[in-house]
């Protein structure tokens, strides 16, 4: 591969969060020719409507549709015993658009397989609500809010989304934005149920990994680590069988001792049973998915270059951390696709439990906004700044 | 050789990297089940499905027979690790001292497959394409073999240049290929079929700009011979062994258009197809099918049949593992106590004993009938453990007797009747209640470590690492490594408690399948702590009876779509390896008795063996799923 190691696409980038959230909307939506998508999924989560919300409420004026994604997560799924709680969300959506277009997109999770079996197919429905450029060719802007979206929901949406402006939009981008509402102590109280059993690559990020003709090739596995996440952990594993793993923690980060508390919570599965030198962990900082991403993309190219006299390497991503470091996960291997086989490999639960709806409610109010910038005028050589 | 702290955290065999060591790791006895199929002649030209739950060692057991593995065993045939798994090798003609007799090809099922079933495209040409990527596989990880057979004849690059493929494509499977031709020919012929399908499984864009090609049949196993192949002059094995890992990953109607091809084709070719029990359709899996079209290894259900080759397995494994720790710990069962130290815990004993008798004070206040059994208990001479079995075992006569119609007078019992009554068979339950309080261990010894294991290596390795830890501790520490019975109950216990709160994480239908266990726990331990001890062996099973009702269609419970529900949380628990099934005979009927995992046996407090088990309603079982 020939490539610099620092030719990135999105280096430099544009990305905000908190109140700079809202002042680059309020900036950017003033302008009268905007016409937006605005693409959420219905769910329990608070934090469904804090995206929405606040894009309504500081440009009251937006021409704005909105695609809903439904999931359909089967009737044995332990979430809909917080159904009354989406609806909920659901209802506080309509007000918000009131007046507005919101076109329902139902997906299902699961396809049957069996009496009582199923496989998880969410990553390919959801990327089947984008069939044709046409959907989407007379918008400006295009934002895609992940906050109350599974992962193995969104990274196949957003690569659709993505590959598809990058083909057709040859004189003109649009902008695409993903925007995540994150609260880490609303994570915390949402604790995961049902570990998948049925894992693989998403689609659209399978990287050339189950190629048997390629099989030769080492493969490098970057695990993102978070907490209580050892049987995504060891699952994944299994899956992957990597030849060398390089671990990855989240430094800097707002509470300064995680990545020691993640390496004494993990130390057994790290160093016992995979027997993981320590040189191989790395830090990528727990706030700026750009930043993480120009890490993690550099580490990648790095590895494969050291490796490219015995064929290469193969390369696969997970993130067991917050939805904001997935997206670097997303953008790396979205960079490294044509270059480098690099896949994205996500652990799902089946199912969530929460002890405490109305604690949940209460901290929605702390919870951070993101927006990632990924095409469209920044990014444009005529509009850059 | 690595050296790791702890090998007993070294899992799957996947994750043994080389040969050498995976080699140096394995246990030649657990081959006993292929070798039994090789006595009945049913081992090569055949179809045999090998069966189990996770961790039972279906990868290891088809890691023994890829070309990497022979030929590491065959250049170090006479080291001592090695000289018993040869010789096993050899006598099922897999190896002789001339070479390689069997060219075994590993292909694991990924995901991949499944997904051809959500394109859209017609199920005709769904077919096809996992046909023609099966084809592409099965070829590609055959000249993979090849090149791993014969690792030092050529560098890798120019190793598939050595091989000839001469096949007379009689039957046009082949497009685009022309006979004969090189390894590298026929590899990138595959290839190329194999990298179309996976970018239309992988792309975002529509199958009709991709163009995948589909197979009508599953070729591959036909046309890759011996006879069609040359190496370089070198010799070539007389058999191809396919084998297909991980196959509960392939979509159900896969699943069957795969067996019904090699069913059909059976006696052309030898392949193993290993998978999960989960695979299995859910009546499947509680055995109510008969007369399957194969033949079947069902790993769990071999060595429960087995249990003394079993444990010999297990020490094996154990010595292995222990053997690599870089600790210095080089033995593990001998460090596991197998006797209760009784003097260490002989005031918990003391006062268990006054426990008892103050109970047996209590219960028997009314009347002299038991007098002189109490007074037996009293003057009993023996070890404080001796005496307190004693008392646990006439608290139990004492209530068998307290139960029965009482006909005769109240005459006190002699203690020549006692004597009678004392028989080996109360010996379970005299020393499971002497433990209720867990003041005094009941699981430990290496003996209980194998029951635990109940047949499955993985699990026998959790609950071992745990163990091997303490004793790296106890190393560490200055203390005697060797682990008292107290403490391998405590670790044992906590590893059972840890899985039952990990059971949602990793159990679909986890709320269903955790308030059955809990109940199906809850019942076993009223049977098996009545204070008679009725159920000599204890209850930890269950078998299901029909419901019998005027509505009733005289139908199987099996059959019946109302109770498809506890169809599928029993499917779950047995793929998940929470329940066991064991068939029994009983009134001249057989039945599937349903036994606890023996991690739920200690979780809930249960004896280790098999033996005993009630009849459940079929309905009532329906009930215990409701949520």
């Amino acid at each position: 591969m020939d490539k610099n190691l620092n030719t990135l696409r999105w280096d430099p980038y544009v990305f905000a969060n908190d109140q700079k959230v809202l002042e680059l909307w309020t900036n950017h939506f003033s302008e009268s020719n905007r016409k937006v998508l605005f693409i959420l999924g219905r769910g329990f989560d608070v934090r469904m409507n804090i995206g929405i919300e606040g894009l309504m409420e500081n440009c009251p004026e937006i021409d704005l549709d909105c695609w809903l994604i439904q999931f359909d997560e089967g009737s044995s799924s332990s979430s809909h015993k917080y159904e009354k709680y989406a609806e909920e969300n659901f209802k506080q959506l309509e007000s918000i658009l009131e007046g507005h277009t919101m076109e329902i997109k139902t997906i299902s999770l699961w396809s049957a397989k069996g009496k009582g079996k199923r496989s998880r197919i969410g990553d390919r429905q959801a990327a089947a609500i984008l069939e044709k450029f046409e959907q989407i060719e007379n918008y400006t802007d295009i934002i895609i809010d992940i906050s109350a979206l599974p992962r193995g929901v969104y990274f196949s949406l957003i690569g659709k989304f993505l590959k598809t402006i990058d083909f057709y939009c040859t004189d003109r981008s649009i902008n695409l934005m993903i925007s995540v509402a994150e609260n880490a102590a609303i994570d915390s109280k949402i604790l995961e149920k049902e570990v998948d059993d049925d894992i693989g690559y998403l689609q659209g990020f399978g990287g050339n990994l189950e190629l048997t003709s390629e099989m030769d090739e080492p493969t490098i596995w970057f695990p993102i680590l978070g907490e209580d996440k050892i049987k995504h952990l060891g699952k994944a594993f299994s899956h992957i069988m990597p030849d060398e793993i390089c671990p990855i923690l989240p430094f800097p980060s707002k509470d300064p001792r995680r990545s020691d508390s993640l390496i004494i919570d993990y130390h057994k599965w790290l160093f016992d049973e995979l027997n993981i030198q320590p040189q191989n962990l790395m830090y990528v900082p727990e706030q700026n998915p750009f930043d993480a991403y120009v890490r993690m993309t550099k580490a990648i190219r790095n590895f494969y270059n050291s490796l490219s006299s015995l064929n290469g390497c193969k390369v696969v991503i997970s993130t067991f951390s917050s939805k904001v470091l997935s997206i670097a996960t997303l953008l790396t291997a979205y960079e490294l696709m044509e270059d480098i086989g690099v896949g994205v490999l996500n652990v799902d639960s089946q199912g969530y439990e929460i002890d405490d709806f109305e604690e949940l409610k209460n901290l929605r109010e702390n919870s951070e906004l993101f927006v990632i910038w990924l095409t469209g005028e920044p990014y444009d050589e005529n509009t850059k700044l | 050789m690595s050296r790791f702290r702890n090998p007993f955290r070294l899992r799957a065999s996947e994750r043994i990297e080389s040969d050498a060591s995976f080699l140096r790791l394995y246990s030649p006895i657990v081959l006993d089940a292929l070798a039994e199929k090789d006595k009945e002649e049913k081992l090569w030209n055949n179809v045999i499905y090998i069966h189990s739950s996770p961790g039972a060692g279906k990868t290891s057991l088809l890691r023994i027979f890829e070309p990497g593995t022979l030929s590491t065993l065959l250049n170090s045939r006479t080291a001592n690790d090695h000289r018993d798994l040869y010789g096993a090798l050899k006598r099922m003609a897999v190896v002789d001292d001339d070479g390689v007799n069997v060219l075994g090809i590993t292909l694991v099922c990924t995901r991949n497959y499944e997904i051809l079933e959500e394109l859209n495209v017609s199920n005709a040409q769904k077919r096809r394409y996992f046909f023609s990527l099966l084809n592409a596989r099965i070829i590609l990880a055959t000249l993979r073999s090849f090149v791993n057979l014969y690792p030092n004849s050529s560098n890798n690059g120019k190793a598939l240049d050595n091989i000839t493929y001469n096949y007379d494509n009689s039957d046009n499977y082949f497009n685009d290929i022309e006979f004969p031709c090189t390894g590298k020919q026929l590899f990138n012929w595959a290839s190329n079929i194999e990298k179309k399908v996976y970018q239309t499984i992988d792309s975002f864009l529509p199958v009709s700009e991709i163009k995948p090609e589909g197979h009508d049949e599953l070729f591959s196993l036909n046309v890759l011979r011996p006879e069609y192949f040359t190496y370089n002059g070198l010799r070539i094995p007389e058999k191809f062994l396919f084998m297909l890992d991980d196959c509960h990953k392939l979509s159900p109607g896969q699943r069957i258009a795969l067996k019904k091809y090699v069913v059909e084709k059976r006696g052309r070719f030898s392949i193993w197809i290993s998978e999960r029990l989960e695979a299995l359709d859910p009546a499947e899996n509680v055995g109510s099918l008969e007369g399957r079209d194969y033949d079947e290894i069902n790993l769990e259900k071999f060595w429960s049949d087995r249990p003394t080759k079993f444990e010999k397995v297990l020490v094996n494994i154990a010595d292995k593992r222990a053997a690599i720790s870089s600790e210095d710990i080089s033995s593990f069962k001998e460090f596991l106590e197998n006797d209760i130290q009784e003097d260490a815990l002989k005031p918990n004993l003391l006062e268990n004993i006054s426990t008892t008798l103050l109970k047996l004070d209590d219960i028997t206040k009314f009347t002299d009938k038991f007098i002189n059994w109490i007074k037996y208990i009293e003057e009993f001479e023996g070890s404080p453990l001796e005496k307190a079995v004693v008392t646990k075992k006439v608290e139990i006569l004492i209530h068998r007797n307290m139960r029965r119609n009482q006909l005769t007078f109240e005459f006190p019992l002699s203690i020549e009747e006692l004597l009678e009554k004392l028989k080996p068979d109360l010996e379970v339950s005299s020393r499971l209640f002497l433990s209720e309080n867990k003041t005094i261990p009941y699981y430990f010894g290496f003996q209980d470590l194998v029951k635990a294991s109940s047949y499955n290596i993985e699990q026998f390795l959790g609950f071992s690492a745990d163990m091997f830890e303490e004793m790296l501790s106890n190393r560490l520490s200055g203390f005697p490594t060797i682990l008292n019975g107290i403490t391998q109950q405590r670790i044992l216990v906590d590893i059972a408690e840890n899985k039952w709160k990990d059971l949602p994480k990793v159990v679909p239908y986890s709320t269903q399948v955790i308030k059955f266990l809990g109940k199906i726990g809850e019942e076993c331990r009223k049977d098996t702590y009545k204070p008679n001890a009725p159920y000599v062996l204890g209850v930890s099973g269950f078998a299901i009876k029909t419901s019998e009702d005027i509505f009733s269609d005289q139908k199987s419970w099996i059959d019946n779509e109302r109770y498809l529900p506890l169809l599928s949380i029993l499917s779950t628990c047995i793929a998940y390896n929470l329940l066991e099934i064991k068939k029994v005979t009983q009134g001249g009927q057989l039945w599937d008795v349903f036994y606890l995992n023996r991690w739920l046996c200690l979780k809930f407090n249960l004896p280790f063996n098999y033996g005993g088990w009630r009849h459940k309603n079929s309905e009532d079982l329906l009930k215990w799923i409701k949520i």
